[in-house]
């Protein structure tokens, strides 16, 4: 409403006030007017007219206020865009507080996932993109809500961190490549309140090529890659997405198996139907 | 294991790790400031957007009423959709308001 020219407030809750700043400047309005009702009272009395009334009249100055007065020579400004470095240093006394170091400035950065993540160094992504042919400086899409861009270097750095192996980098980059896809709506799965989440599903002769048990246990524990496959794509999407839990991923209860996503590996040997790939046209 | 950590010029006795930034770049939007406002209330067209989220109208209700208290002039109109008002939307309500409220019901 704001790029036709309608002066617009937007109101939503105090918890949800982070993803709304962030929304406004990733669509190109940074300034937008943004009113945070207190979560506590707007949830608990939206229940009848009566009840939410009073929340209404304490908000309401506040929205007048916001439709009608001037807007501000900063608010005319456009925020600077600030450069990421290229690569981060950190020191111990040994390598393993360094990698502890890493693991916890990572973490208050919100650029891991809770568990422990190996060191992206140069070298390691170095060894990484010998996975795959494509240049490490191929564009293979934004993600949401944030729209960063995934490059292949960037998803080698984080497979990386997430412990996969170079031989699984063309699968990732190929599941990334279908989330980053315009006609796949992943903004939804990754922010909705609803606590769904992503099941990503191979087939092919790539299966039995890298060792992932496509068997029983499937979804369990104990195979590097059923395992980190789908790490690396989470460690992605919270990397390329800026991505974060009660920031702007809103899942009420968070999401099944949310490091990892389900991955479900093609049976080659026991399938009783032609295999999917071949149905789908590859 | 080749690559898992570089030792730098740092003091004696410890360990410099130089990992890469895993940050997907954001390509910046092209940026518009908000539009000028209007400077009352009274006589204008003020529009609601609710995305039909439960008790959101129970709020909406409110706010409704009390602008009409404060504004009697004002012509309060209200609207309810998805999240994402959609082009075709968006230009519609924009011809019909002055000015909107858009409350997403979170």
């Amino acid at each position: 409403m704001e790029k036709l020219g309608v002066p617009t407030v937007y109101l939503t809750t105090s918890q949800f006030l982070e993803d709304a700043r962030f929304s406004a400047e990733d669509n190109g309005v940074p300034k937008l007017r943004i009113i945070g009702l207190p979560a506590d009272k707007y949830y608990s009395e939206r229940i009848t007219k009566e009840r939410a009334k009073p929340v209404a009249e304490a908000a309401l100055d506040t929205m007048i206020e916001m439709l009608t007065s001037p807007i501000t020579g900063e608010e005319t400004k456009p925020k600077p865009k600030t450069a990421h470095t290229k690569t981060i240093r950190v020191t111990g006394e040994s390598l393993e507080t360094a990698i502890e170091s890493l693991n916890q400035l990572f973490l208050e950065k919100r650029w891991s996932d809770g568990l422990p993540i190996l060191p992206a160094t140069p070298e390691r992504v170095e060894w990484m993109l010998t996975g795959t042919s494509r240049s490490p400086e191929e564009e293979i899409g934004t993600i949401s809500p944030r729209n960063g861009m995934a490059t292949v270097e960037k998803i080698a750095i984080n497979a990386v961190m997430a412990g996969a192996k170079p031989e699984y980098l063309p699968v990732i980059i190929a599941v990334i490549e279908g989330l980053a896809d315009e006609r796949f709506d992943e903004l939804h799965f990754l922010t909705s309140t609803g606590s769904f989440n992503l099941v990503i599903t191979m087939s092919g002769p790539i299966v039995k090529e890298i060792g992932m048990n496509p068997g029983l246990g499937l979804w369990s524990y104990g195979n590097r890659a059923n395992s980190t496959i789908g790490r690396a794509v989470r460690m992605s999407m919270i990397n390329m997405g800026h991505l974060w839990p009660g920031v702007n991923d809103m899942a009420l209860v968070g999401r099944a198996s949310p490091h990892t996503f389900l991955v479900i590996a093609e049976n080659q040997e026991l399938r009783p139907w032609e295999p999917y790939h071949v149905s789908t046209g590859f | 294991m080749p690559g898992w950590f570089s030792l730098e010029a740092a003091p004696p006795d410890s360990v410099t790790l130089e990992v890469m930034n895993p940050l997907g770049e954001i390509p910046p939007p092209p940026s518009f400031p908000p539009s000028p406002r209007v400077k009352e209330l009274s006589g204008k067209r003020i529009g609601i957007y609710w995305l039909g989220k439960a008790g959101g109208d129970n709020f909406w209700d409110g706010v409704d009423e009390l602008l009409k208290e404060k504004f009697p002039t004002a012509n309060i109109l209200r609207y309810q959709g998805p999240f994402d008002l959609g082009d075709e939307r968006a230009a519609k309500i924009a011809k019909e308001v002055d000015t909107v409220l858009y409350g997403v019901g979170d």
